[in-house]
């Protein structure tokens, strides 16, 4: 039944001309790009049924976080719904500089992603949050593969973040080891906290680990564009990334191609915002209580027609 | 047979109708979170923002407390049984490191500007009249997500 109002209320705007107006202007599918997130799994299928909503064929293409730009700047790919700051600045501005692919704003979202220790490290290891602190605790950081450095657990190599080079920069004791995938480093995050295990790991948010697990993020010097670009900056005047990763803005960005292709569906994507808090409560609803993402998101296009139906707004 | 039809398409017309906006369409629950000693007084607490917590953000927090009544006229008076206010503690504060006191069932808390990037609970402990705290404790809390932008 609602899918039955949802139509009637869409095919009124269409014919008022208020919004819809020209869409679909293409029945090629736009295909968003999927990661190994459940957040940006959410926010894309969000994206993708509001399309669906406006008439648009959608389809979901995997792809490499940073290796999706060469999709999308030759538009075998259209639209990525998240592109963090934290990471994927500097490969998102190298790709827009090519002309090739667009900026479509930001999601709302605002984003942490640093290396994170559980509150009962702290015992270990007083002196933390300060990144100083660490080198007095490698050893309590430490498994027997790395002993007597300390061992950090980044994300897969694919999220970048340049984890290695800050090790080096930072001067810090501790061998970085990457996880293989999302799953595999969150699986050896939620052991090591079942144990009270030393841990030291890459923890992001929105994301159910913060939740879920009581801990705190490392304090880096903060981020500024000169530390990753001018080696001279920041406490090692000979390397670059003696800092912490930036925080901020998660954006769109899309095959700019795509933007005369498909005008009204881009944009709806442009027009898309949702806050931490409620991208938090889904990812928790998904990962934490065992819904499935499609139940959620179904959900959440159920109970907010009135915010997504202001995204098809078409001028 | 005409006036079936307009029956049944009147009828039809009317489930269409009250259908549209029922209680699919009702928000999600607030970010809840209940935790309490068994058999006593019980309290719950929501929050108007828990993810992205910023240092200084003021933060509304919704109190419901059932077998207790919190009245704001009886604080520093003689104890009475079932009856006093509450104190916000951040984490595992206790005694007179609390960030606000109060009785009312909604108060707003700021979030302290030295508070480290991580997980915080916000706890809402019950207190007697005398402000001293209840025995067994009674408690609740929300989760906060706090990192500086």
């Amino acid at each position: 039944m609602k899918a039955y109002c949802r139509s009637v209320f869409l095919a009124a705007l269409l014919a008022s001309g208020t919004a819809l107006g020209a869409a679909p202007e293409s029945k090629d599918p736009i295909k968003l790009t999927i990661h190994d997130w459940t957040g940006q799994y959410i926010t894309t299928h969000i994206m993708g049924r509001v399309l669906e909503e406006m008439g648009y064929n959608v389809e979901y293409q995997q792809a490499d976080y940073i290796a999706q730009f060469a999709g999308l700047e030759s538009g075998d790919l259209h639209v990525a719904m998240e592109m963090w700051e934290t990471t994927g600045k500097q490969a998102m501005d190298e790709s827009l500089k090519t002309g090739k692919t667009v900026d479509l704003g930001e999601t709302g979202m605002k984003a942490i992603e640093e290396w994170w220790y559980p509150l009962y490290m702290k015992e270990k290891c007083p002196g933390l949050p300060d990144w100083k602190a660490l080198n007095d605790c490698a050893e309590a950081f430490s498994t027997p593969e790395t002993h007597p450095k300390g061992r950090y657990l980044g994300g897969p190599v694919t999220w970048a973040g340049f984890d290695d080079e800050r090790a080096e920069a930072l001067g810090l004791d501790y061998e970085v080891v990457h996880a293989g995938t999302d799953a595999a480093l969150f699986a050896e995050i939620q052991s090591a906290y079942e144990r009270k295990a030393p841990i030291l790991a890459w923890v992001y948010t929105p994301h159910w680990a913060p939740i879920k697990f009581k801990g705190e993020w490392v304090e880096f010097p903060r981020y500024s564009e000169e530390c990753y670009n001018d080696p001279k900056w920041g406490m090692n005047t000979e390397k670059a990334y003696d800092c912490g990763k930036p925080r901020g803005w998660i954006k769109k960005v899309g095959w700019k191609d795509g933007e005369a292709k498909w005008p009204c569906a881009y944009q709806a994507v442009r027009n898309f915002t949702i806050s931490n808090q409620a991208m938090g409560e889904m990812v928790g609803e998904v990962d934490l209580d065992g819904k499935k993402v499609d139940d959620v998101v179904e959900n959440w296009i159920k109970n907010n027609e009135d915010t997504w139906t202001k995204w098809t707004q078409c001028s | 047979m005409r006036t079936i039809f307009l029956a049944l398409l009147t009828a039809f017309a009317l489930a269409v109708v009250t259908s549209c906006g029922k209680d699919d369409d009702a928000p999600p629950a607030p970010e809840e979170n209940a935790d309490t000693t068994t058999a006593g007084p019980t309290v719950k607490v929501s929050a108007d923002k828990t993810h992205a917590v910023q240092p200084g953000d003021e933060i509304t927090l919704t109190i419901e407390v059932s077998g207790f009544t919190l009245d704001p006229a009886k604080m520093e008076q003689t104890n009475e049984d079932g009856v006093g206010h509450y104190r916000v503690y951040l984490d595992d504060a206790s005694g007179a490191d609390y960030l606000i006191e109060g009785a009312d069932n909604s108060t707003k808390v700021t979030v302290p500007g030295d508070i480290t990037d991580g997980s915080h609970d916000l706890r809402v402990v019950l207190h007697n009249n005398d402000r001293t705290p209840l025995e067994p404790a009674a408690e609740g809390s929300v989760l906060l997500i706090v990192y500086r932008l």
